[in-house]
This record gives structure tokens, sequence and C-alpha cells, in this order.
């Protein structure tokens, strides 16, 4: 296996603003101090010892900071879905996606999938005979309504999840066309509309 | 894992999964009907709405009045539709009618 160095850095992404920064700064500092007590530690043991434990504990203290600090308005990524319907492409740009309850409401909005009314009732039986249709109070109504919402939501996490391993395999497998022939002949005869 | 792969993988999901919707009976409602797949459902006096056209329907039945409106892509669809000749249709492309009145899309 050979490593290239610009394959390397094209998946290499580091951003240091914000917080980030400050605690990148920071370490470096505290590290030349840390360097420069213990450059002669012979010289004054007491001193480098004591310094040199304080500055450790500054790095900790901001390593921590940088770790479990609260997330500050500016760090959370800004969320767009721009939505191109003029050109008539199904065109979608989404931006700032952090999480997958995130990815979960957007897929819903771009799947189109909406929320079902309250149904009016439920079939014991085959919807072709009316007298099986059994009518359904509203509290009953509202809990299908709520049990559907439920599994949708769990159907669209479950994808979610699956999608990082199928985004590994190979793309074109995915393309191949199967099943029955939809293909017809058009046939323009607009004279007998 | 880059956000376009992620959201084209579950693009390519989405058109092969529904949520089922079975034994309920809809009345007197708008019912969008992608992302789902009914079976043994009723639509009595309701108006049936499609952007993408991904749905399925198994042994549904709509007694009564109903409309269904095509919207967004499932609207181009059916434009080129509506210039072809319907006689020509293959029987895939036709919904299945059951002899008890249900009806088949898939």
């Amino acid at each position: 296996m050979t490593l290239d160095a610009g394959k390397l850095l094209q998946n290499i992404e580091v951003k240091v603003r914000g917080r980030t920064a400050i605690v990148v700064c920071g370490i470096f500092c505290l590290g030349f101090v840390f360097w420069v007590v213990f450059k002669d530690y012979l010289a004054h043991p007491l001193f480098s010892g004591i310094c040199g434990t304080g500055i450790l504990v500054a790095i900790l203290g901001l390593i921590g900071f940088g770790l479990l600090g609260k997330t500050r308005p500016e760090e959370i990524p800004d969320k767009s879905l721009l939505r191109v319907e003029k050109l008539d492409m199904g065109i979608l740009v989404a931006q700032g996606i952090g999480s997958h309850k995130d990815m979960i409401h957007l897929l819903r909005e771009v799947s189109g999938i909406r929320k079902l009314p309250p149904p009016a009732g439920a079939v014991r039986g085959s919807a072709s005979n009316e007298r099986d249709y059994v009518q359904l109070t509203p509290a009953q109504a509202d809990s299908a309504i709520s049990g559907i919402e439920e599994g949708v939501q769990k159907l669209l996490f479950d994808m979610v999840a699956e999608a990082g391993d199928k985004v590994a395999q190979p793309q074109l497998d995915a393309h191949k066309q199967t099943g029955p022939d939809t293909t017809m002949k058009g046939r323009t005869d607009l004279s007998k509309r | 894992m880059p956000l376009g792969d992620e959201l084209s993988t579950l693009a390519t999901a989405w058109a092969n999964k529904h949520y089922l919707v079975e034994n309920l009976v809809f009345k007197d409602q708008k019912v969008n009907l992608d992302g789902y797949r009914f079976k043994n459902c009723a639509f009595i006096n309701c108006v049936l709405q499609t952007h993408t056209g991904n749905f399925k329907l198994e042994e549904c039945f709509f007694p009564n009045n109903w409309s269904v409106l095509f919207l967004g892509n499932a609207a181009t669809a059916v434009r080129l539709v509506s210039i072809t000749d319907w006689s020509q249709w293959n029987s895939f492309l036709k919904a299945k009618i059951h002899p008890n009145g249900g009806v088949t899309i898939e």
C-alpha cells in the first residue's frame, strides 16, 4: 500500500476558528512556556516542578474547556435548504446537517411524505364490504395516526442508519434496471382526442 | 460521509420503502399517498394526491366520489401519458382491478 500525500491532504480538513482557535493558541503558548521552564530544570528544580505542574493543569483545563464546554451559537452549523423549483429539475442543496434528527427531518421534507388525516374508521375484514367498517372515536383516530407517525419516524431513522453502510458499496449496481419492461410506444394521434 | 452521497443513498432507499398503512377508512379527507403503502383501505369521498408517484395501493377501495390530484413530477408523467394511446398500455402499466372491486397499484 502506498501513501499518496496529495490524496491524504485532500481528506484532511482543519477548521480552526472561534473557541477552537483560542484553545489551540493557548496550548501552543503554554507548551512554549513549559519548554522554557524545563529548559534549565537542573538550575531551579523546585521552580520548574511547581510551574510545570501548573502549566500541565492549565493545558488539561484548556483541553477540557474545548471538549466539554457548552456549544456556542456561532459553533452550530448554519442550516439551509435550497430548492430549485423554477427549473423543475428537483435540485436540492442541503447544508449544515449535523445530526440524524436533522437528516430525518430533511428526508421527510424531500420525500414528500405527509402526515395522514385521521381515519374515520377501521376495517375488520375486507375493505370491499362496507359492513366490515368500524367507526373510530376521535381518540382512537388520533391514536392510529400517532402510531403511524412513530412508525414513519422509525422507518426514516433506520434508513439514515443504513445509508452509511450502503454508501460504502459501489454505486454502479444501483443504476441497473430490473423488473418488467415499462416502455411503451408513443402514438400521438391527437385528432382522436 | 459526504452529505451528497448520503442523500443520494437515502433517496434510492426511499424509493423502495413505504410505510404500511392497512385496514383504515378515510372519509371526506385529502390524503397524500406519497411514501405509504395502503393495504385493504377504503377512501370515501377523498381527494388523493401525489407529488412523486412513490406509493403503493393493495386491495384498496374507492366507494362513492373520489378524485386524484397530480402534482410535481407525478403531474409531468401524467401529461406525457395524456398524449399516448391508452389501448397500447401493457398490463404492468395498468392498475390491477380485482373481482371484488379492489384496486392494486404497485
